[in-house]
């Protein structure tokens, strides 16, 4: 052909081709004149650094693509793999493959000890380890492989000290070196010391469904595996098979971890746990955020702490005979621990006692009588009652007269049931504890300690002899509770 | 921690004097743990049948209320689907003077008396509101259904 007569130009920097007589040596595309004749026995197209087949064709001229080879690159193609054969063997199969490669200059492919070259030694990691891949997981140890005469021990891409095997000989110094665990045998071909033959060897057993098969891994269980998708194998080794676990003589890097689980989600848009910023996207997450919600709130609206110094200011006075009743017994309703005579304990503005210690735990969370809910700040208000539950007792106070929170004073519990259901339609409510219900003028918000300590009464049962003003409000409120009721405190 | 003195004098006085239609164990394992059954008040949708529920005494309990909530499944405004209660002694309301067997009447006292203006079960509310009488049914039948040995 006329074409093949024709001197072709290659340009290095754009990889331009044209015809010498057309556009002469200088690059027409990019007019560089970095170019070079190509040369039926010399190819600049091709990397140097690959060896070229010997009985490469001639560079088609029909298309500058028609031999490129992506994949070219010092790892063998399939089409390079001859032999490859599968043998059964009493445990299974061996997977024999055999590549043959030409290489360049004998001499510069080997050291000092006849090892390969870095890449000569690319080339058979990459051959074994894809012969690995065929047959999954291979056993780390040589010993496993039925025929191995390889050395064994984790140093097989070192140069090793003795080479040479009783079966090598100068030309074959890599004969049964292990890669990754594949068995590799390389022999070079006769006569032209440029050519290589690797053979690699690898175990393929039937499956069993009930073990792992031998040489492989340990198999995980199924929750192992299922827990490491869905929440995430940090740190896990995730891949390929035979590299999830890497065998002991592994050098490769560590794997990276497998994003499963995160990818999972995201392509499924399923936050972890279902959740998403505000977002919910499962029952159970909503479930959960509600609970929690109602957790939160389950004491979002009660009244809020009583002040340190309110508590302490709190009287502390001495178990009479008319604090015990009638039956002569009384217990703390907190601790539900009896009380003896002359016992100190601490009596809240509404007249109802505690033991000290534990009205002051429950005032330091809830500034309310555990019986009435009156609060000890304010003697007219309670202070940071929250303002929801204002409607509720305001309705309950106008409602329900004293009488229920005698039973509730009273202690026996299962009177004390019925008037504690406030909330229920047609239930009764806490006895008021806000007097600001009961007494139109507004008592001044705040009194001090000391006015509250002053006012408060001990054992002085009778209201009528207090003057107008705030203080008498207070006391006639007071009384309106305690009056019938003294003494009833407790069972 | 130990158990604290209140909480065996009250299940001392619970297996001492039972609240008739309500019982509460504790359980074996862990004192603080309660199986509970509840009967259904008569005249309500829930007459007949027999209730179980789980409580459970927190750490600071009595200074924060016991964690109740129904097992059976019931058809109830103020109970959902998981079986939380909507009760206002069980949350805000809850006072250190309140005991076990008190927050147990009072349940029973909210079978007795649905609140469908104060709902959990929002669904249920709804229709207990727009038709009570076929809300009651629904309540009936799932009592026969689940709360019937």
């Amino acid at each position: 052909m006329d074409s093949q007569n024709r001197a072709l130009v290659y340009c290095h920097s754009c990889e331009e081709e044209w015809f010498r007589d057309e556009h002469g040596l200088t690059c027409p595309h990019c007019h560089s004149e970095f170019t070079e004749i190509i040369e039926a026995n010399h190819d600049p197209r091709i990397d140097q650094s690959i060896p070229t087949l010997g009985d490469l064709p001639q560079p088609s001229q029909r298309h500058p693509l028609y031999d490129h080879d992506p994949w070219a690159a010092p790892d063998p193609d399939e089409d390079d793999i001859e032999n490859l054969q599968f043998r059964p063997t009493p445990n299974g199969f061996t997977v024999t493959g055999t590549i043959h490669r030409s290489l360049s200059p004998t001499g510069e492919a080997r050291d000092d000890h006849g090892q390969p070259r870095p890449a000569l030694h690319d080339l058979l990691n990459n051959f074994t380890s894809m012969m690995a891949g065929i047959a999954g997981p291979q056993p780390g140890e040589e010993t496993r492989s039925p025929g191995s005469n390889s050395r064994s021990g984790p140093g097989q891409r070192t140069p090793t000290p003795d080479p040479r095997s009783p079966t090598s000989d100068e030309r074959n110094p890599l004969e049964n070196m292990n890669v990754r665990g594949g068995q590799v045998e390389v022999r070079s071909g006769p006569g032209q010391g440029s050519r290589f033959t690797f053979t690699s060897s690898t175990q393929l057993f039937p499956r069993d469904g009930n073990g792992s098969p031998p040489g492989s891994p340990p198999v995980d269980t199924i929750q192992n595996i299922l827990n490491d998708m869905l929440f995430g194998a940090q740190g896990r080794a995730w891949g390929p098979p035979n590299q999830a676990h890497p065998p002991s003589g592994s050098r490769g890097p560590p794997p990276p971890p497998f994003p499963l689980a995160t990818l999972l989600q995201t392509m499924l848009g399923v936050p972890p746990g279902g959740v998403q910023g505000d977002g919910v996207y499962t029952q159970e997450a909503f479930d959960r955020i509600i609970s929690q919600l109602m957790e939160q709130n389950a004491t979002g609206s009660a009244p809020g702490p009583a002040s340190a110094e309110a508590i302490a200011a709190i009287p502390r006075v001495k178990i009479d005979k008319s604090m015990l009743g009638d039956s002569g017994k009384a217990e703390c309703s907190i601790c539900m621990d009896e009380v003896i005579l002359d016992q100190e304990v601490a009596k809240l503005p509404c007249t109802h006692w505690f033991h000290i210690p534990c009205i002051e735990a429950w005032l330091g969370e809830h500034d309310t009588c555990p019986h009435c809910r009156q609060g000890i700040a304010s003697d007219s208000e309670p202070k940071n009652s929250a303002d929801a539950s204002l409607p509720r007792r305001s309705a309950s106070a106008t409602a329900v007269p004293a009488g229920p929170s005698s039973s509730v004073r009273g202690g026996r519990p299962s009177d004390s049931t019925m008037p504690q259901m406030s909330g229920l339609p047609g239930g009764f409510q806490f006895p008021p504890p806000d007097p600001r219900y009961y007494s139109q003028p507004a008592t001044p918000s705040r009194s001090s300690g000391g006015r509250r300590l002053s006012s408060s009464r001990r054992g002085s049962g009778g209201s009528s002899q207090h003057g107008e003003g705030p203080q008498s409000i207070v006391d006639r409120v007071r009384n309106y509770f305690r009056g019938p009721r003294e003494g009833s405190q407790g069972e | 921690m130990s158990l604290p003195k209140r909480i065996i004098k009250e299940t001392e006085r619970l297996m001492a004097e039972p609240v008739p239609g309500i019982s509460a164990v504790p359980h074996d394992d862990n004192l603080r743990y309660f199986n509970v059954t509840i009967d259904g008040p008569s005249q309500s949708p829930y007459e007949g049948g027999t209730f179980k529920l789980e409580l459970f005494l927190p750490e600071d309990y009595p200074m924060t209320p016991p964690k109740v909530r129904f097992l059976t499944k019931i058809y109830h405004p103020n109970i959902d689907r998981l079986g939380r209660i909507c009760l206002d002694v069980l949350k805000a309301n809850w006072s250190p003077a309140l005991q076990i067997r008190t927050i147990l009447l009072s349940i029973q006292a909210l079978l007795g008396a649905p609140n469908p203006d104060d709902p959990l079960a929002n669904d249920v509310a709804q229709r207990w509101k727009e038709d009570q009488n076929a809300a009651i049914d629904t309540a009936k039948e799932w009592t026969a259904k689940y709360a019937t040995a």
